[in-house]
């Protein structure tokens, strides 16, 4: 497990690394300069001259690395060159709404889809569970964006239940507000696609194990269906089901983009656009910096939380280190 | 909404009397009068809540604070005559008049403008305001190198800027220029010696920068030591938008009070014929223009632009985007600009004079040209509008897409371009044909001459007359072929009023703004 930790993390490093260089090179080979939010239409030469020198742009390419690798090393993400803030503050900010917003509708999800993914595959020979599995189906296939203008359409215009969008002033010193804020959001994410995707999994996963050995085995020395699936096929059916997991909790910050669009939400998805629109290189190589690190990194944990619930991994592993 | 400037005396009174008599003027209400039966112009006894919360709705985030950094028309809106004021302030309808100038004399060869500030104006932060705060405000404004579209304006009629004494600032000028006042509305009075103008503020304005959240909101606070007329709210609230059907949403959901600006025909009808919501329908000052390259043939030849403007049917082109909104314009000016006249006639839709003309610049057999499009909205559209157009007319129109910064590098700086479609937000931004080096590429010396003799005139009137000759002669010209002027709707609850209309260059000053 050790030499497999170590192994991992090298390769979640040199991920990153890859990515930083990958999201540098790419900025650039874009046309248009930052140092253009700056200027006026009737900009002369020597303005644009002292506008790129401000934002750096007019610096060879191997320049702007180093001074942003240097920045990196002191965990440093310099500043955006259009607001003059740090890079840093500004991201940490936006997490507290992006951070909340996915881990909520992830956990959403998850518990959704594990219910009516077992209930879908109990129940693979009636209607209903068949009629789930039709509709998981058809979920998958709904884009993000459309949800979530139903629900504002919905909830927010014809009930008045919600807010149609934004994000309260005063933040989190008003969580009532920030719940209310982010109800909407959280669901669009949820029934975007994510409940109806995993749900396909998790019913997947559950109708091999019921169909399995060692469950008939279990049933015929008496123990009930519910209670055979417990004890022994929980465990195997989550195997899977937690790769897909990682994916999905990863993956759910790119999703945030479009809902944090659709809603006027302060988020890292947001700052992402804004950021590249303005042709902002520090912000936009910082925004993805975190954002690649957050999928990396759930993916390593859900991969160590793999191996934690299923003993064969390990065992094949260490076998074959040895 | 003229005012005059006469050698060596005291203009105050008159430009003092200037915005009263617009608002009795026959050009209509400057402020908005809701059907509920509440008068909507300030100093109205109407039922008000004093410490009211303005929520206002912007597609237009600032990038940052600072008026010399780049902040962008969102710190317009949020900031001017709210957070900071200048020595004269820019009106609703056009209109200039003194705000921290109490007053301005001339000096007989017109060269020296000596300006006399408030008396009692503090800053935000409790700092009094003094001539030399006026001083540095402007050299900082001058000095800088990014955008800030009126320095290259100020620098070329302004030698320099001398604080005199504690209440009096002198300026300069390279020649007698009438437009002082007005560029001058420009500048901000901040207080340098702030640390950081990008986060911070500190201004003299009836409100207080209170707080800004990334992304998501703005707020202002009244400010009660405010040195004039304090603001009849208590508090104002930016409330940012990416996306402009978010943006009507929140209002219909009743999250915002107000929509300074609709940017969006297609989502206006969920606010029509509502009782409670008041739309506003006035003259904006964004012009929509397909703008030739005047140096380059065979736009450098009057006849073909003109045929080219008479080929295209702006009405239907309008009618088709905006629907009833909007109002056709036939030159570089819109109705708040001083020298605005009717100029639609001078190149009417006649698909048969286009042809005549085209025959008479020898392109008779048609001919094809590039049209440059940048591709958000409604540009990709209009372009289509236009190619079917000038086809019935044998000119091929090859319609090519290009991103807002492909535009700025390539046309705007590089001047690498046939033609091209592009809107221009700026009250009184004729000068920009004055400009031969503007990408416009217009070179004529008769347009030049009268606009330069209008900077040196003794009042306003007679500026605003060589203008109006100036403004004919750009039509006649056809300089560029300008397609229409924007709308600038305004959509409220109906129980607010007291807001701005016309929004000149995104402002939103919201001082008068009451709320039951």
């Amino acid at each position: 497990m050790a030499a497999y930790l170590v192994r991992r993390s090298a390769l979640l490093l040199a991920s990153l690394a890859a990515s930083a260089l990958l999201v540098f090179w790419l900025l650039r080979i874009l046309p248009g300069d930052p140092a253009n939010a700056l200027l006026s239409q009737d900009a002369t030469a020597e303005q644009v001259a002292a506008a790129r020198a401000k934002v750096g742009s007019d610096l060879p390419w191997g320049v702007q690395l180093e001074r942003w690798l240097a920045g990196l090393g002191r965990l440093d993400l310099g500043r955006s060159l259009a607001s003059g803030q740090s890079v840093a503050a500004e991201i940490a900010q936006r997490l507290t709404v992006t951070l909340p917003l996915i881990v909520a509708a992830f956990l959403l999800s998850a518990l959704l889809a594990v219910g009516l993914g077992c209930l879908a595959a109990f129940k693979a020979d009636r209607w209903y569970g068949v009629g789930l599995s039709g509709l998981s189906q058809i979920g998958v296939a709904v884009p993000v964006f459309w949800v979530g203008l139903i629900l504002v359409w919905l909830v927010a215009l014809g009930l008045n239940w919600l807010p149609s969008g934004g994000f309260p002033g005063a933040g989190w010193g008003r969580p009532d507000l920030v719940a209310a804020h982010l109800a909407l959001p959280t669901a669009t994410i949820a029934l975007g696609g994510q409940v109806a995707y995993l749900t396909r999994y998790v019913r997947a996963a559950a109708l091999d194990v019921l169909g399995s050995d060692y469950l008939r085995t279990a049933r015929s020395l008496g123990a009930s269906l519910p209670a055979a699936f417990l004890r022994h096929g929980l465990r195997n059916a989550a195997v899977p089901v937690v790769s897909v997991l990682g994916v999905e909790l990863g993956t759910t910050i790119m999703g945030a983009v479009v809902v944090e669009s659709v809603f006027s939400l302060p988020g890292v998805g947001a700052l992402l656009v804004q950021g590249i629109e303005k042709h902002d290189y520090p912000v936009v190589q910082g925004t993805l910096l975190i954002v690649t690190g957050w999928v990396l990194l759930v993916g390593f944990a859900a991969d160590i939380a793999q191996r934690l619930i299923d003993p064969r991994l390990r065992q094949h592993h260490s076998q074959e280190a040895s | 909404m003229s005012f005059t400037t006469g050698s060596a005396r005291s203009t105050l009174r008159r430009l003092a009397a200037v915005p009263l008599l617009a608002l009795l003027g026959a050009c209509g209400s400057t402020y908005a009068v809701p059907d509920t039966g509440i008068s909507g112009a300030p100093g109205s006894g109407a039922a008000s809540d004093p410490e009211a919360t303005i929520h206002v709705g912007s597609l237009y985030e600032p990038t940052n604070l600072s008026f010399v950094g780049g902040g962008g028309q969102g710190l317009t809106q949020a900031f001017y005559g709210n957070v900071y004021e200048a020595l004269f302030r820019l009106n609703d309808d056009g209109s200039v008049e003194p705000n921290l100038a109490a007053d301005v004399a001339t000096s007989e060869d017109g060269l020296t403008r000596t300006v006399t500030i408030q008396e009692g104006v503090g800053f935000h932060s409790g700092k009094p305001l003094m001539a030399a705060d006026v001083a540095a405000s402007y050299d900082l404004f001058t000095n800088a190198t990014y955008q800030s579209p009126r320095v290259n304006v100020l620098n070329g009629a302004i030698d320099s800027v001398e604080a005199t004494d504690d209440s009096t600032v002198v300026f300069h000028l390279k020649a007698p220029w009438i437009e002082f006042e007005y560029q001058l509305s420009y500048v901000w009075v901040v207080n340098t010696a702030l640390a950081d103008l990008e986060s911070e503020a500190d201004g003299t304005g009836p409100y207080r920068f209170d707080d800004w959240k990334h992304g998501a909101t703005l707020s202002l606070a009244r400010f009660d030591a405010y040195w004039g007329r304090p603001a009849r709210n208590g508090a104002v609230v930016f409330h940012y938008f990416t996306d402009a059907s978010a943006l009507a949403n929140a209002l219909a959901s009743g999250d915002i009070d107000i929509i300074a600006q609709l940017q969006s025909p297609d989502s206006l009808a969920q606010f029509e014929n509502q009782a409670q919501y008041t739309i506003t329908d006035s003259s904006s000052t964004t012009k929509l223009l397909l703008a030739f390259n005047d140096k380059v043939a065979p736009f450098d030849d009057v006849r073909v632009r003109r045929a080219i403007y008479s080929a295209i049917d702006r009405e239907k082109l309008l009618r088709s985007i905006w629907g009833d909104y909007g109002q056709l314009i036939g030159s570089m000016a819109a109705p708040t600009d001083p020298w605005y006249i009717d100029l639609t006639g001078v190149n009417p839709y006649d698909p048969e004079l286009s042809r005549q003309l085209l025959d008479q610049a020898g392109l008779g057999d048609g001919f094809g040209f590039v049209l440059d499009t940048p591709t958000y909205d409604p540009h990709p559209t209009v372009a289509e509008f236009v190619q079917s157009e000038l086809a019935q007319v044998g000119v091929k129109v090859e319609i090519n897409l290009i991103t807002a910064d492909e535009w700025y590098e390539r046309v705007l700086q590089g001047h690498d371009f046939a033609a091209t479609l592009q809107e221009h937000v700026n009250d009184r931004d004729i000068d920009r044909y004055a400009n031969p080096n503007f990408y416009f590429g217009w070179d004529d010396a008769e347009f030049q001459r009268l606009y330069r003799q209008s900077q040196s005139t003794a009042t306003s009137a007679e500026q605003a007359e060589l203008m109006r000759q100036a403004n004919t002669r750009l039509a006649e010209q056809a300089a560029s072929a300008w397609l229409y002027l924007y709308p600038q709707i305004v959509v409220a609850k109906s129980d607010l009023a007291g807001y701005q209309l016309h929004g000149l260059n995104s402002q939103f000053q919201a001082r008068d703004i009451v709320k039951p």
